[in-house]
């Protein structure tokens, strides 16, 4: 049923009291999802704004308000750009990058899923399981650090470590929160229904966790790059955050932005890949949410 | 669930037994020994100020409470409508409807459309419960109370948030699937005109007690023109404790 049938289907008649109109119908009108022509103007003014800020950027470097040497300019940044697509150099490390980002989700979002879950459906878990995770929140990875290189070494280990530590806390608290905040409610229904506690949990906890712990995956993702870069510029050969130290150590201002405007392309791409989840798993949400 | 897996079955023509039901909530006492017999295919009415522990009568008849005094027994199967429609907003209205059935999709979702053509929404079967209108969302409980084929139905305010003219159109609907799937339906609500319009039998709970039965041995469709109807409400309100509000400021 698409939003606009909804809103505008009259109000159905019961065979008890056919006269009287039915006065709760929803009286919101709901836009469509863009389509065609509005659907690409949308599109237009979310580039826009990034859009005039390069060509900004552009014209300051062109004309000498920017010196190259502190802050290189977008044709510069093209530049090495094309340089390093066409050695492979680019691919090598985006493609490290993305395996550990990966990896380290994965990691981290198992082990965080599965501590959500005991927590937020046992209170016994939760006052096992939280007070020690809460102290581990509070400590700084940075000052963990010394004790991470005891344990995993400087290699691989380590940078994937980083990244399912700091994924692991958003997935847990929000998918425990989550499953908490599921309205008792929807259980007691399930009870006068007969509904069976697999049944409760497979279509009553499950579903209505879901949005939070989409809500966790997104914060985890963005930690999950930000645990990268840090693990990169420690130690290692390749990734992005490995470009970035080589070419700091280089004074390679080109070389830098073009990091930094990969993490930021790969960021926005990550985000979107979740809005998709979003999508496909909430259908029951689309018709409010108009984006 | 529950402690008392098998329920036992009230004698025959028997819905509902209650013999001196009392609840506490820590010290206070929520209901004192209450008596209730509902006869198979009866349909009564349950009043009572708010706090006045009818919603607990229900909730311990729809075996969500078992921590009680007394013995309560209950025909089984029971079904259950609350205030809220309680949709489960990532399911359809079909498939709430049938939530907690076993069976075939195709078969469950044919059973759901019947019921649903019931209350006259089967054109909604596919809808998600969020673009319903709150007396539309209420017609899907009520179709998801009845598919279970329930000896008894229980209704807790079913119709308490629902704006006067859908209340209307609600409580015919709620008289007529009574009257043609015979069945036995306690209804609580703090509405006495809706009390007195539905029920064959109004209890009237005050402080944990029955504080009077009153047998509505006038014939609907009840009118409130009726002199008949106007004394019961006068003789609820007064136990209510609300008959001098009442004349006070007039009929509203």
């Amino acid at each position: 049923m698409t939003t606009a049938a909804a809103a505008t289907t009259p109000p159905q008649e019961t065979p008890a009291g056919r006269e009287l109109p039915d006065r709760t119908a929803p009286q919101r009108v709901l836009r469509k999802r863009g389509s065609g022509r509005r659907r690409l103007l949308t599109s237009a003014r979310r580039v826009l704004v990034p859009a005039l800020l390069v060509a900004l950027w552009q014209l300051a470097s062109a004309i000498g308000w920017l010196d190259p040497v502190t802050f290189a300019s977008p044709r510069m940044v093209w530049d090495r750009f094309v340089e390093f697509a066409a050695s492979g150099v680019l691919a090598t490390n985006v493609l490290a990058s993305l395996l550990r980002v990966a990896l380290g989700l994965f990691i981290g979002v198992l082990i965080g899923a599965f501590l959500g879950l005991a927590t937020g459906l046992s209170r016994v878990a939760d006052e096992l399981v939280d007070p020690p995770l809460q102290m581990l929140r509070a400590v700084p990875t940075l000052g963990m650090m010394p004790l991470l290189l005891l344990w995993l070494g400087i290699d691989e280990a380590l940078k994937v470590g980083l990244v399912a530590i700091g994924v692991l806390f958003p997935i847990y608290l929000n998918f425990s929160k989550g499953i908490r905040a599921v309205d008792p409610r929807f259980r007691e229904l399930a009870q006068t229904c007969g509904a069976s506690r697999y049944t409760i949990f497979r279509h009553v906890i499950l579903p209505g966790a879901l949005p939070q712990f989409l809500i966790g995956l997104r914060f985890s993702l963005a930690v999950a790059w930000l645990s990268l870069v840090f693990g990169e510029t420690v130690a290692a050969e390749s990734g992005i955050g490995y470009m970035l130290i080589r070419a700091k150590d280089f004074l390679q201002t080109d070389t830098i932005v073009l990091c930094l405007a990969l993490y930021a392309l790969l960021g926005i791409g990550i985000e979107s890949i979740v809005r998709l989840i979003e999508w496909k798993t909430l259908p029951w949400r689309r018709e409010f949410v108009d984006r | 669930m529950n402690a008392r897996t098998v329920p036992p079955q009230p004698a025959p023509g028997v819905s509902i037994s209650v013999r001196g039901l009392s609840k506490h909530y820590g010290s206070r006492l929520i209901l004192d020994g209450v008596d209730v017999d509902v006869a198979q295919g009866e349909f009564l009415a349950i009043v009572g100020e708010s706090g006045g522990g009818k919603s607990t009568l229900l909730r311990v008849l729809a075996g969500l409470d078992s921590d009680y005094d007394g013995d309560v027994v209950v025909r089984q199967p029971v079904a259950v409508g609350f205030q809220d429609a309680r949709l489960l907003p990532w399911r359809s209205v079909w498939e709430n409807v049938v939530f907690g059935l076993h069976g075939s999709r195709s078969g469950l979702r044919r059973q759901a459309v019947d019921v649903l053509a019931e209350v006259g929404l089967e054109a909604r079967a596919d809808a998600w419960p969020g673009t319903l209108s709150g007396g539309e969302a209420q017609r899907v409980a009520l179709a998801r109370a009845l598919v279970r084929r329930p000896s008894v139905l229980l209704l807790d305010e079913p119709l308490g948030a629902l704006d006067a003219l859908t209340r209307l159109r609600m409580q015919a609907l709620v008289r007529s699937l009574w009257r043609t799937h015979r069945l036995s339906v306690v209804l609580v609500t703090h509405d006495v005109d809706e009390a007195i319009a539905l029920g064959d039998r109004v209890l009237v709970l005050s402080q944990g007690k029955l504080a009077d039965e009153i047998e509505l041995s006038f014939g609907g469709p009840r009118s409130r023109e009726d002199p008949a109807f106007e004394r019961v409400r006068l003789r609820i309100l007064e136990h209510l404790g609300a008959a001098r509000y009442e004349t006070e400021l007039g009929r509203y």
